[in-house]
This record gives C-alpha cells, sequence and structure tokens, in this order.
C-alpha cells in the first residue's frame, strides 16, 4: 500500500511493505523499520526506527486511527496515495464555505442566542447545550451569517445532532 | 454498649462504592451493592457480596429514589448504610430514613447535615461563633432589583451562588451589573435542575484564592479532631481537579488557627463522623469558611496516605458508637500526597464529556501509587452519571518525589476506547507554576495558553506507526490467495 505521510505542510509517498515482524516503510531515499514487539491488541509496544514506544489505540471502522504516544493523542486519517489524488482533481471544481453546527453531546437547549440571518463574530455564543446537569456554551466557530437554525427551546438533542448552519462572511 | 455491624449497604456507585466495600470486606462486614440498569455489570456490583437493581438509569429513578433504596435494605437485611458522595449524601431525609428504620448510617444527624446543606445558614451560625466568612448577605435573592443592590454594595466581582448547592453547580461568576441578569438566570437554572431548589445568594468574590479545606472527625463521644488540610486550588468551573496534602501555603501557625476554626464548625453543628470545612485562602493569608461538607469527600485519600489512616474505617468506628482510634496528638502527617481526577471527557474539545464502550485499560501501579476506580475493559461509559472515572493517589517523602511519581503513573494509565482528562491533567502537572506550587482557584483560567498548548512532539511518528498498524491489518485480513476449497470447515464437519 502507498500512504501520503504529511508533515510540516509537505506531503511525500511513503510505501508500506509487510515483513515477518513488523512493517517496513519507504519515504523516498529513507527506510523506517516498525517492530511489533506484542501482538496485535489495544495495548502495544511498537518499536520505530529502534527506538520503542507503548501505543494505546484502535481503529475506527472507517479506518481512522486513534493512537497515544506518550500521553499524546493523535487521531490519524490515513490518506491513500492514489485516493488522494484523484480527490484533489474533484475538490478544485466545488468550494464549500458553510459549517454546520452539531450537538457535541447529547443533551437540551436551554438558550438560543442567535437569530436567522445575524451576523456572528468568532467565539460568539450561539446556544447553550445543557448536558449531565452542566450548561455548555456552545460558540461560533469563526465569523459568518446565520443560515438555518434546526432546533427549537427546550428540545432534546441527539449526539451530532443538526443544531444550526454559518455561512462564512 | 457498642453496636454491631454485620451488613453495609452502599447507596452509591461507582469508585467511592468499590473503596467501601474493600475496607468493609477487610474488616468482615458482608456488602451489598445497589445498582440502576446502566450499572448491572459494573466493577462495584461485581466485587459486593450481594447485589439488589434499583431501577432504570436515571438517577432520579434509582440512586436518588429513596423509597427503592429501602426496598433493597430490607430485602438484603443490611444493618448500616453508606451515602458515599454526591446524589443523597448530603440529603438530611435519607439520614433521617436510617434512623426511623433502625439502620446505622455513616454520617452525621438529619439536623446536622440540614443545618449545613443550607449555605446561607451555615454562614450565619459560624458568624455567630466567630469564624471568618466570606463577605455578603445571608440571605436568599427574591428579584433582580435586590440582587442589583446587594452586588452594588459589596462590589464587582461577586459570586451568584445555590443557596442548596454543592460539587461547583449553580454557581456564577458576575464581573458586573450588565453581566448580572443573565449570570442569575444561569446560576438559578442550574442550581433548579441539580438541587430541585432554585434559590441563590450574593456574596463577595475573592479574586484568585487558594481553596484549602480541612479533614475533621468527630465520635458520638464529644471528640471532634482536625486532620490535617487538603489543598484543591486546582479547579474548573468549581470542579475539583487536583488534591493534595498538606498545602505549600500552610505553616504550621495557620495550619493550627485553621484546623481549630474547623473543629469550632463541627462543634457548632453538633457533628459526627467524618465531615470537611472548606476555606478560601487567599494572598495575605486570611481565610474565610466557604461551607461543610457533611460526607466523605471525593479527595479523602490524600488525607488517608498522609496519616496511614483508614477514613472509611473510622467512619464505621464512629457509626458503631467507638471513640476516634486517635487523639489531636496522635495525628502526624507524614510526606506528600497528590490525587488526580481521572474524568471521561476532551480537555481539546471544551472539556465535553466522552462517551463510548471502554476497549481496553491498564492502570498504573508500582511503589506508593493508589488507584481507586470504578471501571474495566468492556464498560459502557453512559452520559447518565457524573464524567469521573477513577482517581490516582501517590504518595512521596516530599512534593517533588510525589509530583515526578504522579507523572510517571498518569504516563503509565492506559484507557482504550474513550478520551479522557490524563492529557491535560500532565499539563498542569509539568507546568512550572504548578511545580513551584503557586496554585488559586483561578490557575486553570490564568495559565490557559500554555496549559491548552499540547505537545505534539510524535505527530509524524503517529502517522508512520499508524500506516505500519494499516499495513499489518490488511496482511492479515487480505491473504494474498483465497484459502482452498477442499478444505472443509471444522465448524460444518462437526455434528450434532
Amino acid at each position: 500500500v502507498d500512504f501520503l505521510l504529511k508533515s510540516q505542510g509537505r506531503e511525500e509517498k511513503v510505501q508500506a511493505l509487510p515483513l515477518s515482524s513488523g512493517v517496513q516503510l519507504q519515504q523516498g531515499t529513507q527506510k523506517h523499520l516498525v517492530r511489533f514487539l506484542s501482538p496485535v491488541g489495544a495495548l502495544r509496544t511498537i518499536e520505530l526506527n529502534g527506538e520503542s514506544f507503548e501505543i494505546a489505540g484502535f481503529r475506527t471502522e472507517e479506518g481512522t486511527y486513534h493512537l497515544e504516544i506518550q500521553g499524546e493523542f493523535y487521531e490519524v486519517e490515513l490518506q491513500e496515495y492514489y485516493k488522494e489524488y484523484f480527490k484533489k482533481q474533484e475538490k478544485k471544481k466545488s468550494q464549500n464555505s458553510t459549517t454546520l453546527l452539531k450537538a457535541p453531546i447529547p443533551g437540551r437547549i436551554v438558550r438560543i442566542d442567535v437569530t436567522l440571518g445575524q451576523k456572528v463574530q468568532a467565539g460568539q455564543s450561539l446556544v447553550v447545550l445543557s448536558a449531565m446537569k452542566m450548561e455548555n456554551v456552545l460558540s461560533a466557530p469563526h465569523a459568518g451569517i446565520i443560515q438555518k437554525i434546526g432546533v427549537r427551546l427546550e428540545e432534546t438533542l441527539a449526539k451530532n445532532q443538526f443544531i444550526l448552519e454559518i455561512a462564512e462572511s | 454498649m457498642y453496636a454491631f455491624m454485620k451488613k453495609l449497604l452502599v447507596a452509591n456507585r461507582g469508585e467511592i462504592a468499590l473503596r467501601i466495600f474493600r475496607t468493609c470486606r477487610e474488616l468482615g462486614i458482608q456488602t451489598v451493592a445497589v445498582y440502576s440498569e446502566a450499572d448491572a455489570s459494573a466493577p462495584y456490583v461485581r466485587y459486593a457480596d450481594e447485589r439488589c437493581c434499583i431501577g432504570p438509569a436515571p438517577a432520579g429513578q434509582s440512586y436518588l429514589h429513596l423509597d427503592r433504596l429501602f426496598g433493597a435494605v430490607q430485602q438484603t437485611h443490611a444493618d448500616a448504610l453508606h451515602p458515599g458522595y454526591g446524589f443523597l449524601s448530603e440529603n438530611p431525609l435519607l439520614s433521617q430514613r436510617c434512623v426511623d428504620e433502625g439502620i446505622l448510617f455513616l454520617g452525621p444527624s438529619p439536623e446536622s447535615i440540614r443545618l449545613m446543606g443550607s449555605k446561607i445558614q451555615a454562614k450565619s451560625l459560624m458568624m455567630s461563633r466567630n469564624v471568618p466568612v466570606v463577605p455578603g448577605e445571608t440571605k436568599a435573592i427574591e428579584n433582580l432589583e435586590e440582587a442589583h443592590q446587594k452586588a452594588e454594595k459589596l462590589g464587582y466581582p461577586v459570586l451568584v451562588k445555590a443557596a442548596f448547592g454543592g460539587g461547583g453547580k449553580g454557581m456564577r461568576v458576575a464581573y458586573s451589573s450588565q453581566e448580572l441578569e443573565h449570570k442569575l438566570r444561569e446560576a438559578q437554572s442550574e442550581a433548579q435542575a441539580s438541587f430541585q431548589n432554585g434559590q441563590v445568594f450574593i456574596e463577595k468574590f475573592i479574586l484568585s484564592p487558594r481553596h484549602i479545606e480541612i479533614q475533621i472527625f468527630s465520635d458520638t463521644l464529644g471528640n471532634h479532631i482536625y486532620l490535617g488540610e487538603r489543598e484543591c486550588s486546582i479547579q474548573r468551573r468549581h470542579q475539583k481537579l487536583i488534591e493534595e496534602s498538606p498545602s505549600v501555603l500552610l505553616d504550621p501557625e495557620l495550619r493550627y488557627k485553621m484546623g481549630t476554626a474547623a473543629v469550632e464548625v463541627a462543634k457548632a453543628a453538633h457533628y459526627r463522623g467524618a465531615g470537611t470545612v472548606e476555606f478560601l485562602v487567599d494572598a495575605q493569608k486570611n481565610f474565610y469558611f466557604l461551607e461543610m461538607n457533611t460526607r466523605l469527600q471525593v479527595e479523602h485519600p490524600v488525607t488517608e496516605m498522609v496519616l496511614g489512616m483508614d477514613l472509611v474505617a473510622e467512619q464505621i468506628r464512629v457509626a458503631r458508637g467507638l471513640p476516634l482510634s486517635r487523639t489531636q496528638n496522635e495525628i502526624r502527617p507524614q510526606g506528600w500526597a497528590i490525587e488526580c481526577r481521572i474524568c471521561a471527557e476532551e480537555p481539546q474539545a471544551g472539556f465535553i464529556p466522552s462517551f463510548g464502550k471502554i476497549r481496553a485499560i491498564r492502570e498504573p501501579a508500582g511503589p506508593f501509587v493508589r488507584v481507586d476506580s470504578g471501571i474495566c475493559q468492556g464498560q459502557e461509559i453512559s452520559s447518565y452519571y457524573d464524567s469521573m472515572l477513577s482517581k490516582v493517589i501517590v504518595w512521596g517523602e516530599n512534593r517533588t518525589q510525589a509530583l515526578a511519581r504522579m507523572i510517571r503513573a498518569l504516563k503509565d494509565y492506559k484507557i482504550v476506547g474513550i478520551q479522557t482528562n490524563i492529557p491535560f491533567q500532565l499539563q498542569i502537572l509539568n507546568s512550572k507554576r504548578f511545580q513551584e506550587g503557586k496554585l488559586s482557584i483561578q490557575f486553570i483560567e490564568e495559565e490557559k495558553e500554555t496549559l491548552f498548548q499540547y505537545p505534539r512532539k510524535h505527530a509524524e511518528k503517529a502517522q508512520l506507526i499508524a500506516m505500519a498498524l494499516e499495513a499489518e491489518y490488511r496482511h492479515l485480513r487480505l491473504p494474498l490467495s483465497p484459502p482452498p476449497r477442499s478444505a472443509p470447515s471444522r465448524w460444518k464437519s462437526t455434528s450434532f
């Protein structure tokens, strides 16, 4: 398999070759050797170029890796070299500039601070979601105009339920 | 005559229920767990000698339901009840019901709970006993106009606080009169939702104080002692995150003053059992009575670690009518203890609770590390209850050693499947200001720029490792050639 490695704004092709007790990764002229020191599981010791790490993590059904390395958390969405190439071609055609605000947790809407068509600043409070007896203020990720409001006061929301839409101004 | 205790029921869940059961097992007391349908397979339920389902997941229909709790008491013939913390622990009706049914209650009398439960009444009582309190009137706010007048008189910022609250819920700071109405509403609605009582009052907001509390213990023979302090200044939205004992700030003189004030509070409340008197302490070392918690605290292990004393065992002694096991002179703290609360939440995403299944877990161990945990592999973390999963407590000869030990323990703590605040805890522990012990309850707010700068040293390594894992995954699951058809499956060839 060929992947894309992203580092410092650059993208580079990496070729992965399974070996008997690990994987060899070829990045240009550079070779990385990954060895698995423990069997498949959520907690593993993995050696990368001779340095060993305790890795806690899992693969989602979509193929995203959630990895914890020495107290740092990474969500790695692997990009296959050829798929990315085609995606880029398509992306050039369309530009999407609205943001959908969804409920990050299940809860109840206890306050709506904005109205349809209102201009908002980045960080401005939009709605207040009550969950686990705490009131959570959801604020605008960027400046824009409220395009759509999909909730009513006192409405109970499921996780990821649509709340409102902001168009970038 | 001392009462016997044969079987104790814990009217609580999670790590605290398990922690109490462990002491009971050491003392040869039988244990009963009560649980909601959401907790049927929780570790504490399995650990108990007997278990009783008391209703569906919402706490109002289970852990907060007095009749169902006492149904379990009758069914199991328990002769004692421990309330834990949270839920009904500070509801006088639970203590009263135990009195009425002749059950030993591991806590104070309903009168003491009622008295200290009303923040307003408690404050007036302290004033009459010359215990210093935070400036502000001890009367519930009736309308907005009155709130404005009172706030103006005290001077902004002011703190709007639930009269029957706790755990940081129903509290808001208003920095100006423009903010007051809005903050008042928020505090009232949160108080109503959390405590079924929307009454709030206003007091002066003390800038950048420390939160330092004194553990007290009283028996039924009139002995009251204090067991040193706990520094709990590291808080977020009034929820404690890190607690330690002793406090960097306290010298023997201040410790003595606060300790005797706390004992004064216990005497005034005719107290029995374990209690905590919370104080705010400003930079000039002035201290103000904040409130008394009439129960075992979440952070009680730090006191246990510096004293070598089991506070639950002590509660059992007191409930049986025995005298305290130590006198004031025998309370000699040693070394330094720190506790970190591990919560299922995403600090990177505004501390929203994290739900899901725990796919794998490995808890820290090793010298002087204690983990009070209520979770296990395969457990579903739901949105019904508090987000706290466990507590890590360490002991060291001094603060520096304890800190290094805590950092090691948290790095060893692996929880897969849900997000936790461990990375955030590490950020605090590694910060220069925390290491210097310059704490205040505004610590997180004041240091947020550095605290939320998570190190990302391993970003490239994470990608490489993920690639290797994906290559392994595909290699193991997608063999190059399909298995030969001639080999029959062993499953199919087995005949029944």
